[in-house]
């Protein structure tokens, strides 16, 4: 009989060590972070770290009858904070009697990174278990992100094993290494401030109110085949810093990967009329004319998602 | 061994090892006349002439010299061959076939070790190929002059819906500036 148990230990072995790599159902799990991360109730502190740039920000998520709302307040820089409720966002600048608001119903905060609903973010990538961790003093439970193509980069996610609140992202680079991580260092799930202390400081500001939507754009515009899993998330027309024109701003994402398209009217010949590359720390931005407009492709992406983006993109005028 | 040595040596008559080695001191001359004979008297019926030949065989070996006692080993071989009883009854069923399960389970788990360690390979592997080949069109697109001020502005906006929207390092005076579309 030990002989035979011995035999099955031994013929289990493969089992056992593909458990950890092939999680049973990836897509559950990754639904269940998903869920969990946007329904429960939870305060802390987590870090950001990128390179050389590392800060600190406390976190609150409330969920009761009226919905969501989350507050970001930085805890290291310029001191601001951010105050999402449902699908408006919120920012404000200490010593500034505004406040930002833009509608963004894509705008999310750390840990509300993934899609939900529903993410079918396994169709993109393949998810590998990396086991259990220790993270702010939870037990965590982390899977591997590997992209299925050369259109994107991995990620690595950590959930509590508990709850499946997300605590750790981490998002890799062309060579698989970390190229930055957002992690708490402590969290209290269960818990939060009350609706009316999360929105304390600005109730006495005046909204300043922009990335609106209210004019329909003149052109519509498509990607006419976008990498396998992007998809359009929304359009809008704005005024950003030093620009003379109105910008019309796409954005796409699989779930993970964002790409920004934005696109502006020349005003006058060879004004900013180029086609190249540019990098700025983890983003890449490509940028071509494109008849009268000029096309900026930005995202920490690989530089083949940009051009084939930008590379594919139609406009339509409306009448 | 002196006689002393042999006098005081315990008697150990359950001992076979001291047994067989007093004996064998014996034999290598090791022991004077006086010593040789109680040790005779004492262990004559251990002593056969299968003992000796061997004994006498072992000596001669570690001395280096020639036989006195030709050792015949071939014929000893051969006749020790020919009374062996020739076994054509299997192995115990139990002990063969745990030989057999051992080995197949041992073979199974190194199989298992290397699929396993070839699977993460190739996980990953493709991965990195794949990463590496991600940028086929870098060396046909030449590097592009953007103003420092419209870069930011794109990586400012950009952050608001990207991973990093919601990090500290966010450009706020972006969004602070802006103004509302016309």
């Amino acid at each position: 009989m030990k002989l035979w148990l011995t035999c099955l230990l031994f013929a289990c072995m493969p089992a056992w060590a593909d458990a950890p790599t092939t999680p049973g159902d990836a897509a559950a799990w990754l639904n269940r972070v998903a869920q969990a991360t946007h329904q429960l109730t939870y305060q802390g502190v987590f870090v950001y770290q990128s390179q050389n740039i590392m800060a600190i920000s406390h976190v609150s998520h409330l969920v009761d009858n009226n919905g969501e709302i989350s507050r970001l307040d930085a805890l290291s820089g310029p001191p601001h904070a951010f105050l999402r409720i449902n699908d408006s966002v919120y920012c404000s600048i200490h010593n500034k009697p505004s406040s930002d608001i833009g509608h963004r119903p894509h705008h999310s905060f750390f840990p509300e990174i993934l899609p939900y609903p529903n993410t079918h973010l396994n169709d993109y990538y393949q998810v590998r278990s990396l086991g259990h961790a220790k993270i702010a003093d939870h037990d965590c439970e982390g899977v591997l992100l590997i992209p299925r193509d050369a259109y994107r980069y991995g990620y690595a996610l950590w959930a509590d094993s508990t709850s499946h609140v997300l605590l750790r992202l981490i998002k890799l680079d062309a060579h698989g290494q970390t190229a930055s991580q957002l992690t708490f260092t402590q969290i209290d799930i269960g818990h939060a401030p009350t609706r009316a202390q999360l929105g304390i400081d600005f109730n006495d500001k005046s909204p300043i109110k922009h990335n609106g939507n209210e004019t329909a754009p003149k052109t519509v515009w498509q990607i006419t085949t976008p990498p396998p899993g992007f998809h359009h998330v929304t359009e809008t027309v704005m005024m950003l810093p030093d620009h003379a024109q109105p910008v019309t701003h796409l954005v796409y994402t699989d779930g993970l990967a964002t790409v920004s398209l934005f696109i502006e009217r020349q005003t006058q010949p060879n004004t900013f009329h180029q086609q190249g590359l540019v990098q700025h720390g983890q983003m890449l931005l490509y940028t071509r004319p494109m008849g009268q407009y000029q096309v900026t492709a930005v995202g920490a992406v690989p530089l083949a998602t940009l051009v084939m983006m930008a590379d594919n993109l139609t406009s339509i005028e409306r009448k | 061994m002196s006689h002393l040595a042999y006098a005081n040596r315990p008697h150990q008559t359950d001992d076979a090892h001291a047994h067989i080695a007093l004996i064998s001191a014996g034999f290598d001359g090791e022991l004077d006349d006086q010593e040789l004979l109680m040790m005779l008297e004492r262990h004559q019926s251990d002593i056969n002439a299968s003992c000796w030949q061997t004994w006498q065989l072992i000596g001669d070996t570690l001395r280096q010299s020639p036989s006195t006692h030709p050792s015949r080993l071939a014929q000893r071989v051969a006749e020790q061959l020919k009374h062996e009883p020739t076994v054509l009854a299997p192995k115990p069923l139990r002990a063969m076939h745990k030989k057999r399960m051992m080995s197949l389970a041992a073979s199974v788990s190194v199989v298992a070790l290397v699929s396993w360690s070839a699977l993460h390979l190739a996980l990953i592997s493709p991965h990195t190929t794949q990463l590496a080949s991600s940028a086929p069109a870098s060396h046909a697109i030449q590097i592009a002059q953007i103003d420092p001020a419209r870069l930011a502005s794109f990586v400012a906006a950009h952050r608001d819906f990207a991973l990093s929207a919601n990090s500290p390092d966010t450009d706020t005076s972006t969004q602070t500036t802006a103004e509302p579309t016309q």
